[in-house]
């Protein structure tokens, strides 16, 4: 839920990047906060566990300076993707103004995405609002390893099919297709919010 | 492929799934690969490389079984903490008193009970309306930390020093019996308005009701439901019905058509006392309100009525 000052003109609003464990949430903010030094306005946060896994969340909070007379601040967070941390990845996506689905490209991972877009489906669901109308774009991660991945036909079947949501190759750890999928989210989640506040110049 | 380049292959697989820590999905390849092996005379006399692979299947078994262990909500350090309490609080948005209770709050969330602890002790100090909400969370942090004494102790002291409305008091000892009942402890505590306190009953049981925790999030599944309508108007005997579908503390039941007299006294808005619900590890009594009721227009239950039952206390 967006926090709108309409008095100093202040927009801050919070994009989540949800998806299964290890498919690359906490690599995208990353390569956000290495890559966009103009835009990051703080320390990346990270709450993990010994693994490296996210424990609790990710942690990143951006400016994106005046846009249509409005001073726009950004609040990236990543949730932790493992099945057992179930209530923790609840309790981050409340109030969740844009979502980023980091899709694993990994054969192996197919039914892990899948179950993760259930999962956000319901829990959104949870929070009366609906995965058709929350900004969302999808990430098809890991485009670079060299061991079988899904076809992008094959996964926007699986996962955007219904949605048909803006979607991207990617691949983190480099950092291509990263930018693309967070200034796409960044577009749907305004563009929804100057229709729900009202916010114009 | 040859039977060498299939295997350098799977090898290879795995060792990328290990790197990017899908320990289960490198296992898998490595078993791949070992029952490659076995099944070629040629390879299996390679012991070495039979070996070497055991090794790496043994490791990623350590290694997963590390990942499955690790607590699901460990103390962090408090500069974490404080970033909870200021992220997951509205803190812009409202008064400053309301920020400091739900930061609070948030803190339990996320398991930092110890932390939450300290804060609703000095919230509680300072903000005489938020009293009520801070004992509950208080007793609740220490019923997690499973410092059962400690709970009882404080509501004791509590009620001694009329720290509350008797009323408020009453209630937050219903919630207490409850709290401890999900840890199988039956104890019964002193009321308002100075009953003689009985001691302890017996503790433990398999046979005691179990009572979900007061967590929307961690709402149990719900298989069945057996309701039984006895008020002024219609006097039904108890049915059991299956759930259908739950969304957190909503369940929806599909009545048969048939089944006239419950549909009809089934009405939007009433609510219904007394429902006994069966989940896998419990079975306990409740209240629900019908949330709707909805005739299936097709399909091969049509006709017949989809009821939605949002359970309120447990
Ligand atoms: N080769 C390659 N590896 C990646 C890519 N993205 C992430 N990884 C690796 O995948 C592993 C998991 O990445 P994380 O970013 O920690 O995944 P996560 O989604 O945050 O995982 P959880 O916190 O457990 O939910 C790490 O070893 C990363 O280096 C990518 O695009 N290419
Ligand atoms: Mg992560």
């Amino acid at each position: 839920m967006a926090v709108f000052n309409a008095k100093k003109r202040e927009i801050e609003c919070k994009i989540v990047f949800y998806g299964p464990g290890r498919s690359g949430k906490t690599t995208n903010l990353e390569y956000i906060f290495k890559s966009y030094k103009k835009q990051v306005s703080g320390e990346m946060v990270s709450i993990n566990t010994e693994g490296d896994r996210t424990l609790f969340f990710d942690f990143l909070p951006m400016g994106l300076g005046k846009i249509k007379g409005c001073d726009v601040r950004v609040q990236l967070y990543t949730v932790p993707g493992q099945v057992k941390y179930s209530s923790t990845r609840k309790l981050v996506l409340r109030g969740v103004d844009g979502i980023v689905f980091v899709a694993d490209s990994l054969k192996v991972r197919r039914e892990k995405n899948m179950l993760s877009l259930k999962d956000l489906h319901k829990n959104l669901k949870e929070y009366g609002t609906s995965i058709f109308k929350v900004p969302l774009v999808i990430q098809y991660n890991k485009r670079d390893l060299p061991v079988p991945l899904m076809s992008i036909e094959q996964m926007e079947l699986d996962l955007n099919r219904q949605l048909k949501v803006p979607s991207h190759p990617a691949s983190a750890i480099k950092g291509d297709g990263v930018g693309i999928t967070l200034k796409e989210c960044l577009k749907l989640t305004l563009i929804s919010l100057q229709k729900q506040l009202k916010w114009t110049q | 492929m040859d039977l060498k380049t299939r295997l350098k292959s799977l090898l290879e697989e795995a060792e990328i799934y290990r790197s990017q820590g899908l320990f289960s999905d490198a296992k898998t390849k490595y078993e791949e690969a070992a029952k490659l092996i076995e099944s070629h005379d040629q390879l299996k006399r390679n012991t070495n490389l039979l070996n070497a692979i055991a090794k790496k299947i043994n490791l990623l078994e350590n290694n997963s079984q590390n990942v499955e262990t690790l607590p699901k909500s460990p103390e962090i350090p408090a500069k974490a903490q404080d970033l909870i309490k200021k992220l997951f609080s509205n803190g812009q948005k409202q008064d400053a008193g309301k920020a400091e209770l739900e930061g609070a709050i948030a803190l339990a969330k996320f398991g930092q009970f110890e932390r939450a602890l300290v804060e609703f002790n000095k919230l509680m100090q300072t903000d005489d309306s938020a009293r009520f909400v801070c004992v509950k969370n208080i007793l609740r942090c220490h019923v997690e930390l499973s410092d059962i004494d400690e709970a009882i102790g404080a509501y004791r002291q509590w009620l001694r020093d009329e720290f509350l409305p008797p009323d408020q008091m009453e209630q937050i000892r219903q919630f207490l019996e409850k709290l401890l009942k999900t840890k199988k402890i039956n104890q019964i505590l002193p009321k308002a308005g100075g009953e003689p306190e009985v001691e302890n009953e017996a503790a433990g049981g398999s046979e005691q009701e179990d009572v979900p925790k007061d967590k929307p999030e961690e709402f149990l599944d719900i298989s069945t439901i057996v309701l039984e309508i006895d008020n002024d108007e219609t006097q039904l005997p108890p049915v059991e019905l299956d759930v259908s579908f739950q969304s957190g503390n909503i369940i929806s039941l599909i009545i048969d058509k048939k089944n006239k007299d419950l549909i009809n006294a089934l009405k939007e808005g009433d609510q219904i006392d007394d429902i006994q619900f069966y989940s896998s590890i419990a079975i306990f009594m409740g209240s629900g309100i019908i949330q709707s009721k909805t005739q299936i227009e097709s399909g091969p239950k049509r006709g017949d009525f989809s009821v939605d039952i949002r359970v309120i206390s447990t």
